[in-house]
This record gives structure tokens, sequence and C-alpha cells, in this order.
């Protein structure tokens, strides 16, 4: 139970890190999605032009990013990195990104 | 209430989702700093949450029988808040798997993910079809050309529906917030918030308009009737136990 979890007032408790690391880390994975999945498909003239980022292969980018993010999560050194990496993701699925993924990704199927 | 200015728009959708995922981590990071808890691994398992219960909420809902690509569903498929629940808490597991805590993390992610259902679901409110009819005169009804978008019925008040699921929520996370140092085990308020979710769900199912898939029920009443026996097992050890020293102590 919580009240079990609470440490009494004497110990000393290490300094909690910033939030920079993973603020940065949300930052980064959010607009490095937003980037692929929206940006490159605009710089390239539309879905239609992009065969590397159209059918099965639009949720490689995704899922290397998740491997990644796990990676340096589970990681000590880089927690804080992979935790704000793996709440970008989240963010990015929710907040629109996930139509720009299936709308490449049933591009080619579109095309055949 | 009449009508639904923002029927069909993603954007405020979108918008007050992610305000409601903002305000689970801020109060995630309140609530792990006032238990004194200062593991490192505990960001991460947040992460591990966040983005499983993202993906959860898009695939978990694949129907094969419909013979929709994977691709076509995660673009244009049904999306689902216990979907996502289901795919958090296998996040969570897996966050704790792979990072090697032990303790238990439900009270913590509860009241947080109570506080994103809120606001979440205001989104909802605004912009999804409210519910079934109803005489009641809080009915949200639906101009022509709103019941064409969302595809509902135009004229009739509907039930709203997620109102009553953020009345639930917002009367969750009072109850958590007012208990939360006073339940016996660690995990307990998680499995109390799941358990009453699910029953409140199951019945908000009857005036939420979702399509029935059988003997007059829906997809999510057939999923919580699955999982309901378990978080009411679940919870019968929550109020059971601390029964017991007073039984054991008369019967010795």
């Amino acid at each position: 139970m919580s009240g079990g979890n609470l440490p009494s007032r004497e110990e000393a408790e290490p300094p909690e890190p910033a939030l920079g690391p993973m603020g940065f880390g949300i930052l980064f994975g959010t607009t490095a999605l937003y980037a692929i999945y929206v940006g490159v498909p605009i710089a390239f003239g539309g879905p239609p032009s992009l065969r590397f980022l159209t059918g099965p292969s639009a949720f490689i980018p995704i899922a290397v990013y998740l491997v990644v993010a796990i990676v340096l999560a589970v990681r000590p050194r880089t927690s804080r990195w992979g935790a704000g990496l793996l709440i970008g993701l989240g963010i990015f699925t929710l907040l629109g990104g996930g139509v720009c993924v299936g709308t490449l990704a049933a591009q080619m199927r579109g095309q055949a | 209430m009449t009508g639904l200015p923002f029927a069909g728009n993603g954007l405020v959708h979108a918008g007050f989702m992610g305000l409601g995922i903002l305000a689970a981590l801020v109060f995630y990071a309140f609530e792990k700093r006032r238990r004194g808890l200062t593991d490192p691994r505990l960001w991460p398992i947040a992460g591990f949450a966040v983005a499983f219960g993202a993906l959860g909420s898009r695939l978990l809902t694949w129907d094969l029988s419909r013979e929709v690509s994977l691709a076509d569903w995660w673009g244009n498929g049904d999306r689902s808040i216990l979907a996502g629940l289901v795919g958090a808490w296998f996040g969570v597991h897996l966050g704790k798997r792979l990072t090697g805590y032990r303790e238990k993390t439900g009270d913590l992610l509860a009241p947080a993910v109570a506080l994103a259902m809120v606001i979440g679901r205001v989104g909802c409110l605004l912009t999804e079809l409210p519910g079934t009819p109803t005489g009641g005169p809080w009915g949200i009804t639906l101009t022509s050309g709103q019941a064409l978008v969302i595809g509902g019925q135009a004229g009739v008040g509907l039930h709203p529906s997620f109102a009553y699921e953020i009345g639930f929520h917002l009367a969750a996370f009072a109850l958590m917030w007012h208990f939360r140092d006073r339940l016996p085990h660690p995990g307990d308020l998680f499995i109390c918030y799941v358990a009453s979710y699910a029953v409140f769900r199951f019945g908000v199912e009857f005036v939420r308009g979702n399509e029935v898939l059988w003997l007059g029920m829906s997809r999510p009443q057939w999923f919580l009737l699955a999982v309901l026996p378990l978080l009411f097992w679940r919870v019968l050890r929550v109020f059971g136990e601390p029964l017991r020293p007073t039984l054991e102590g008369r019967v010795a």
C-alpha cells in the first residue's frame, strides 16, 4: 500500500534528476516521428511518390524507434532519454500521427 | 445541452487527449514525489505505459473477421480506451520486467489515469456521437449536419454518455485521492479503480450507441464480461483479507 512506500523523513533521499533528458526525449521523439511521417511525404510531393515509406514498410521506422526507445529506457544511464522517447511515441500515436502512418501503409495497396 | 459544435473535429479531440496525457504525467510526477519514490526506473515504466497504451488502443481492436489489413486498421480502424488500458497494463509489466522493478506501481498510476480520462473524455464529449436517444432534458440534440458527420440521429436528445463517464472518473479520482494512503495492500487502489470502471463501463455501454455485437451487447461489453470475474476475485481479496485476522482470532 502507498503508506508503506513512504520513507521516514530522516532518511536522506537522493536528489531526483532533472526533467531535462526526458523532456528532451519527448520533444525529440515526437518531432522525429512527425518529421518522418508528415515532413518526408510533404517533401517528396505526397505519399504516391514515396516507395520506401509506403505499404508494410511504413511500420519499419516506428518499430525501429520503439526498439531503440526500449533499449535506452532499460539502460540505467539513458533511462530518462528512453522514457521520453516512449512517451513521445505515445503522444505521436494518439495525437493524429497514427493516421499518417496508416495512410502511408495503405498507399501501396491502393496503387496496386 | 443542445448541439455538438465540434462534431468530428479531430483537432479538438486530439487537443484534449494531449492535455489529458500532460495532466497525467504532471500528476504522476507530483504523486511520485509525495510518496518519496525516487527510483529512476519509475519514469521509464510510465513511458512504457504511455507508449503501449497508445499502440494498444489502435492495435488490440483489430478485428480479423472484417478482413481489413493491419495498415488500414491502424489508420481508420476503431480506437478503444479499454484496449488502451490493456496495452498500458502490458506495457507496465513489460517495463517492470525489463528494468527489474519489483514494487507495485498501480496505486501511483491509477489516479493519473483517472485524471487523463476526465480531460480526454471532454474531447470525446465535444466531438463524438454522444449516445442513444433519451427522453431526458439533458440530452444532446444534433443538427442534421452534425448527425451526418458523426453518424447519429438528428433532432433527438441523445444520452451524453461521455459526460457520465467524466463524472465517474472525477468521482473515482476524488475517492482515490481520499483513500490513497488508507488501503491495506500495494495495488489495491488500482484494482478497485479498474474493477469499478469495468462495472460502470459495462452499464454505460447500454446508452453509448456502440455497434451491438450479439445478444444486445457491444464488443466492449463482451470483453468486460470476460474480465469482470477476474476483477471481482481481485476485489474480494482487497476487501476480504482484513477480515481474516479477526476471524482467525475468534477461532483461536
